[in-house]
């Protein structure tokens, strides 16, 4: 069985984020990577992920990528969404 | 394979007919070959996606180009390194999120979407992904018991291994430069670890043995409340192996590593003095002692003496013949089980590049 990893074109990164509901979050320098705390941008954005109900974005830093399980520090999302 | 000599004797047999028929159905069967072979039919659709996106500058192309080839090279080296029945890292697929405006997205739990970038830095494409299948699939279900630093030495290097399969300068430089490089220099802990992983690797035993023991080892604790002992079996693993890797000729090492869940002993055949003297009996009480304190798992490692053949043709010959016998006396006078046997080159502790093999048993209860 493989495991499926979902990508994003970094082109299309701004429209997926705006679908998501964080793009303003990231625009207005809100997001910080769950595992070293930056802040995150369109140009260092990584990963995103659900973990425990919550969104997790990390950095683009190979050593931020989390595990299966995930780390959590959530961040919040704009309007009514999850 | 088909070669030009015996295609024009097929053609003066039984005409141009049959020699053209013998090409198409060559290229059939390598075609089905390929096809049947899911990453090898990855880099097909890759190289035909490049050629399409070079005509047209679809997006969507691109995209296509970007996920075969990256994909398809990372599951190919991985089916490269493995040793035992299960291939380390898992294989991975790479699933485009549909680019359709205005309609909101919903990110499911635990689904994973990594950020990737144009055609043009598809090096950085191929090692963030060799990345994410790293940590997100290699030491599942033991990963919380390692000490960060250890963890991120095992993963720089299994993402090293990998990379170096890939066939992909470009990865591997841009991972040297960006990653690799500035990851140890700023953490004096990680490079510790690091260094002691990377003397294993370089005597053959970090995927051959560690990553597979570090496997078995998560199936026995699985669903087990973690206990800082755990960790202690698994650090002690490393400085066991670490200690083997950096044995100096004559110098005496434990050969055993026997703990709560990990049991394994380790057979060194690299003295050709000692075989040629002694004959193949003291490995052999070796493997019985093992067995009677209760490993589970014996690896026998045996250095090629080439160096020796070029001196000594006669003492060489009896080397090679003496460790024949040992594998087969192994096989018919022991509990052993043999579950793998793997040849590999690697450096020895003056630097040496040599041959090696790696033989794993299992002992039987």
């Amino acid at each position: 069985m493989k495991n499926i990893i979902s990508a994003v074109h970094r082109a299309e990164l701004a429209s997926f984020l705006s679908r998501v509901g964080i793009l303003i979050s990231i625009q207005n320098g809100d997001v910080h990577c769950a595992t070293c705390g930056s802040t995150i941008s369109l140009e260092n954005f990584g990963a995103i992920t659900r973990s425990d109900k919550e969104l997790v974005v990390y950095c683009n830093s190979l050593k931020c990528v989390p595990e299966k399980s995930g780390s959590t520090r959530p961040i919040e999302v704009e309007g009514n969404q999850k | 394979m088909i070669d030009l000599s015996s295609l024009v004797g097929l053609a003066k047999s039984y005409g141009l007919y049959a020699a053209v028929l013998a090409i198409l159905l060559f290229v059939i069967w390598q075609l089905a070959r390929m096809l049947l072979d899911e990453e090898k039919s990855g880099q097909f659709r890759a190289a035909v996606f490049r050629t399409l996106f070079s005509l047209t500058g679809k997006r969507n192309h691109e995209k296509q180009y970007i996920s075969n080839d990256v994909s398809s090279r990372i599951n190919l080296a991985r089916k490269r390194i493995h040793f035992s029945s299960e291939i380390l890292p898992e294989a991975v697929r790479v699933d485009w999120v549909k680019d359709s405006q205005g309609s909101t997205y919903d990110i499911n739990e635990g689904q994973f979407v990594v950020c990737l970038d144009p055609i043009a830095c598809q090096e950085q494409n191929i090692v963030r992904l060799t990345n994410a299948v790293v940590s997100r699939t290699s030491l599942a279900g033991i990963r919380h018991l390692f000490e960060k630093p250890l963890v991120m030495a095992i993963d720089l290097n299994l993402i090293r291994t990998l990379l170096s399969l890939t066939n992909n300068v470009k990865a591997m430089d841009w991972f040297f430069q960006n990653e690799y490089s500035p990851c140890i220099s700023t953490d004096a802990a990680l490079a510790d670890w690091n260094a002691k992983v990377c003397d294993i690797d370089e005597r053959g035993l970090f995927t051959r043995i560690l990553l597979v023991e570090f496997a078995q080892f998560a199936k026995r604790v699985f669903g087990m409340t973690p206990r800082p002992f755990m960790t202690g079996e698994i650090e002690g693993l490393v400085r066991f192996l670490h200690a083997i890797s950096t044995k100096r000729y004559g110098q005496d090492v434990p050969l055993e590593f026997i703990t709560a869940y990990i049991k394994i002993a380790v057979l060194l055949v690299a003295d050709t003095s000692k075989i040629l003297r002694d004959g193949i009996n003291p490995y052999l009480n070796s493997i019985a002692i093992n067995a009677q304190k209760g490993v589970n798992t014996i690896y026998v490692i045996i250095w090629n003496k080439e160096a020796l053949g070029a001196r000594d043709p006669r003492a060489y010959q009896e080397f090679e013949q003496k460790t024949q016998l040992l594998s087969r006396e192994i096989q018919s006078k022991t509990r052993l089980k043999k579950v793998g046997e793997l040849k590999y080159d690697t450096i020895d502790s003056q630097g040496k590049k040599r041959k090696a093999k790696c033989l794993r048993y299992l002992v039987e209860s």
